[in-house]
């Protein structure tokens, strides 16, 4: 099959669970074409870059009517049938050849699959698929569901009405694009992302938890872009709050709000054992997961979250937040914990309270974690569903 | 007859913000002029001892107004130009040179005595005015400048360690600030501190004269939708309280738009209904609010002093703070407002229940003492004394 993924920009390092996504369906003996806004010499596949807007009128005019002529020329029916179906949903004469533009790159491609990895870039490109006799996926991640429709409301109602199949990475994601307005009856499926969990091994064997002698030092670990959606101001406040316990704290990332998360390190006196890293690449992340004993991801929104996953199968006791996908993650009390977000309080007395369990009790819930991931979140198994997703042959087009 | 003495106060935009304006209005007069510098959008000022030397936006306008000041300043202050040619450093350093020359050129045009600097991250830029051409540089110490921007930027802390000993003096919002600025080598012995000024006749217009609170309880907070203000410790004890008493409703006053995180937040919590967002287009209409509303919150975890609560304080509106910044330097807890522990919505839901609950005579008492505080420590005599002894001890250094 050829399938075309639609994305903002291609995928950089960090973004393993688009790269290996490519890969699955690569494997699976797919074609696969990626269509970018921006195209950050990715090479794994063939890449199209989707035409821009310029910010000078009259460059723009010019090659919205380059794209016009080269579109009607080479596939004429599907231009007509596009812009008719555009017309029959209600679109404005303007709208309708803007469209037509931002889509002309993949509406020349002979697809039998257009999948858009993320849902917002599916907007203003929904009759597409339909155009040139392709089916239609989108997938469901965090920002598109949490927060964009919070300020464009009613944003998705066209993409509902075309789409045959939906895919989320999260069951509760699921349930609140239906709050959104999918229908329950369009075809979904929920596909977990995974992680190389051969690469994620927990090679170390650890060694006991100590913690109640008050020598120790337990390092803490967040892998996070510093974003208030990851709710690290709300850690560091819960951290502040831990009475005798020496801890280092080690936060990975790089983001907007690192001088909010300065000025709260510094306002509580943890300048010493908080340290915030900025970037490091996916590929060296490993030995910090080897030192850390515990792995906390405290977000007040997730979509489904891999560090906890690979914090999990490198064998971290992860304490993760009751955020919409965390919950999924990480089963509460038998392979981790999870605390409701906004709680610093109720945080720290979860970390207290682990740190007080039985060296015995506390084997149990890591080993309890590295089997799930092993078992559930690994490449093969996502391999699997990633091929029943695109194979089914049941499908009618809408 | 005492020589006038010419201040440039600068903020980097005029008008400033409303704090910097009042200040501006307030200290002009017989024995000092003000210089305001800058890009001007439309303000007009009565007094006639403020004058205004702006700089044009858009490339083609700033050319040409760099090429007018540089003849005026060859024609009429030759060794300046000589001075600026030989130091051109100070003109390339930073960004595109026309913008510089734009900024620096009207300064030297019409130098001052005193080139006050409102904001610390400016005063790299503006330090060889002292250097160069022995103005007597002073710096304001306000805002987040100096609360938390050089924790996260060491070659601005590194900036601030060489520049603030060199200064000649400062002025500190708060006694707090201060003792931030003596991190980065300012010294007490050259700083006055010098609390706001308001505009206290305009309050008085304002003044609450019923303190009955309304049913449902007005909360009220004033600010920009920025992590700053604290806003989700504020939202978080209103949820809170809002499970127990729902008789309750939250207003927010700013002038930008609502961040995502605060939309989720509300989203999350279901207080769509509950919490209002409102973008007044004057200050007169911001104050009108505040007449109206039964208790102001400042959730921010950072402030110097927040002028919102000295304005809530002078038109009888009960104030509970954060203990951020300066702020306790002007809520006395109990006696003319309350302040909780910065970040804790837990101890502010418990103090919003409490001024919800106060009886009318307890509520009476606390607006008249914040009244009492705002007109004794915040009068506008008291503050302008205060800067003209500033200024004047700032020309003395040296003579």
């Amino acid at each position: 099959m050829k399938i075309g993924l639609v994305l903002f920009k291609t995928p950089s390092f960090s973004e393993e669970f688009l790269i290996s996504k490519i890969k699955i369906l690569q494997q699976g003996g797919h074609k696969v074409i990626l269509f970018a806004n921006k195209n950050n010499n990715f090479n794994d596949c063939e890449v199209v870059e989707m035409p821009r807007v310029s910010k000078y009128f009259f460059l723009q005019i010019i090659k919205m009517t380059l794209a016009y002529f080269t579109i009607v020329i080479q596939c004429p029916m599907t231009v007509y049938n596009f812009l008719r179906f555009e017309k029959i949903d209600g679109k404005s004469f303007r709208q309708r050849w803007e469209n037509l533009y931002l889509g002309s790159k993949i509406l020349r491609e002979n697809l039998d699959w257009l999948h858009f990895c993320f849902i917002t870039t599916a907007l203003r490109k929904e009759n597409i698929a339909k155009s040139i006799n392709a089916k239609m996926g989108v997938s469901l991640r965090g920002y598109d569901i949490n927060i964009y429709p919070l300020k464009n409301h009613n944003c998705y109602s066209g993409v509902w009405k075309k789409v045959d199949k939906v895919h989320s990475i999260s069951y509760s994601l699921l349930e609140k694009a239906k709050k959104y307005g999918l229908d329950r009856s369009t075809k979904q499926e929920v596909i977990f992302p995974a992680i190389n969990t051969n690469r994620f091994k927990n090679k170390k064997q650890r060694v006991s938890f100590n913690y109640k002698n008050t020598k120790n030092t337990i390092d803490i670990l967040t892998v996070a872009r510093l974003h208030w959606i990851k709710g690290l101001e709300y850690i560091i406040e819960a951290l502040a709050k831990l009475e005798s316990v020496n801890f280092k704290y080690t936060v990975i990332g790089s983001g907007i709000e690192y001088e909010r998360l300065m000025l709260v390190i510094n306002q509580l006196n943890l300048k010493d054992k908080v340290k915030l890293v900025g970037h490091i690449p996916h590929k060296d992340i490993v030995p910090f997961y080897e030192k850390a004993d515990l792995y906390i991801q405290y977000s007040l929104d997730e979509g489904f979250c891999n560090a906890v996953l690979e914090a999990q199968s490198m064998g971290v006791l992860t304490v993760v937040s009751d955020a919409l996908g965390l919950s999924e993650n990480v089963v509460d009390g038998e392979t981790g914990w999870i605390v409701p977000k906004r709680k610093p309080s109720l945080l720290a007395r979860k970390i207290e309270h682990i740190i007080s369990m039985e060296d015995k009790k506390i084997n149990i819930i890591r080993l309890n974690a590295i089997e799930r991931v092993q078992n559930k979140f690994n490449l093969n198994r996502q391999k699997k569903y990633f091929d029943s997703f695109f194979n089914e042959n049941s499908f009618q087009n809408k | 007859m005492e020589k006038k003495i010419n201040v440039a106060i600068y903020s980097g935009i005029i008008p400033a913000p409303n704090f910097i304006e009042n200040l501006i209005k307030l200290i002009g007069d017989e024995k000092i002029n003000i210089y305001l510098f800058g890009n001007k959008g439309s303000v007009k000022y009565k007094n006639s001892s403020i004058k205004i030397f702006f700089t044009p936006q858009g490339k083609i306008k700033i050319i040409y107004f760099v090429f007018f000041q540089l003849f005026r300043l060859f024609i009429f202050y030759p060794k300046k130009l000589y001075k600026l040619i030989r130091n051109y450093k100070v003109f390339t350093k930073s960004g595109s040179i026309f913008k510089s020359l734009s900024k620096i050129l009207p300064v030297l045009n019409h130098t001052p005595d005193i080139f006050h600097i409102q904001w610390a991250k400016s005063l790299p830029f503006w330090f060889f005015l002292k250097e160069i051409y022995g103005v007597k540089i002073v710096l304001s110490l306000r805002g987040s400048h100096i609360n938390y921007s050089a924790f996260a930027n060491d070659s601005l802390a590194k900036n601030y360690n060489i520049l603030f000993p060199n200064v000649d003096r400062m002025h500190a919002v708060s006694k707090k600030i201060l003792l931030k600025a003596e991190k980065y080598g300012a010294s007490r012995d050259k700083t006055d501190i010098i609390y706001s000024s308001l505009d206290l006749g305009l309050l008085k217009t304002y003044k609450k004269n019923n303190f009955k609170p309304h049913r449902p309880f007005r909360f009220l907070s004033v600010g920009r939708f920025h992590w700053v203000k604290g806003y989700q410790y504020s939202i978080s004890a209103f949820a809170n309280l809002k499970k127990i008493n729902k008789n309750i409703h939250y207003l927010i006053i700013t002038n930008n738009s609502i961040s995502e995180e605060i939309l989720y937040q509300i989203d999350e919590l279901s207080l769509k209904n509950n919490i209002e967002i409102v973008h007044p287009d004057s200050q007169d209409k911001v104050y009108e609010i505040m007449r109206q509303s039964d208790c102001l919150i400042l959730p921010s975890v950072q402030e110097g002093i927040s002028n919102v609560v000295l304005e809530s304080m002078a038109i009888g509106l009960p104030v509970i703070s954060s203990d951020c910044g300066g702020m306790k330097e002007i809520i006395n807890y109990g006696r003319n407002g309350f302040y909780f522990p910065s970040r804790d919505s837990v101890a502010l839901e418990k103090l919003l229940l409490k001024v919800m609950n106060l009886r009318i005579e307890e509520r009476e008492r606390i607006i008249r003492e914040g009244e009492k505080f705002i007109n004794q420590n915040l009068n506008t005599t008291l503050i302008k004394s205060q800067f003209h002894d500033f200024y004047k001890k700032t020309t003395e250094i040296g003579i």
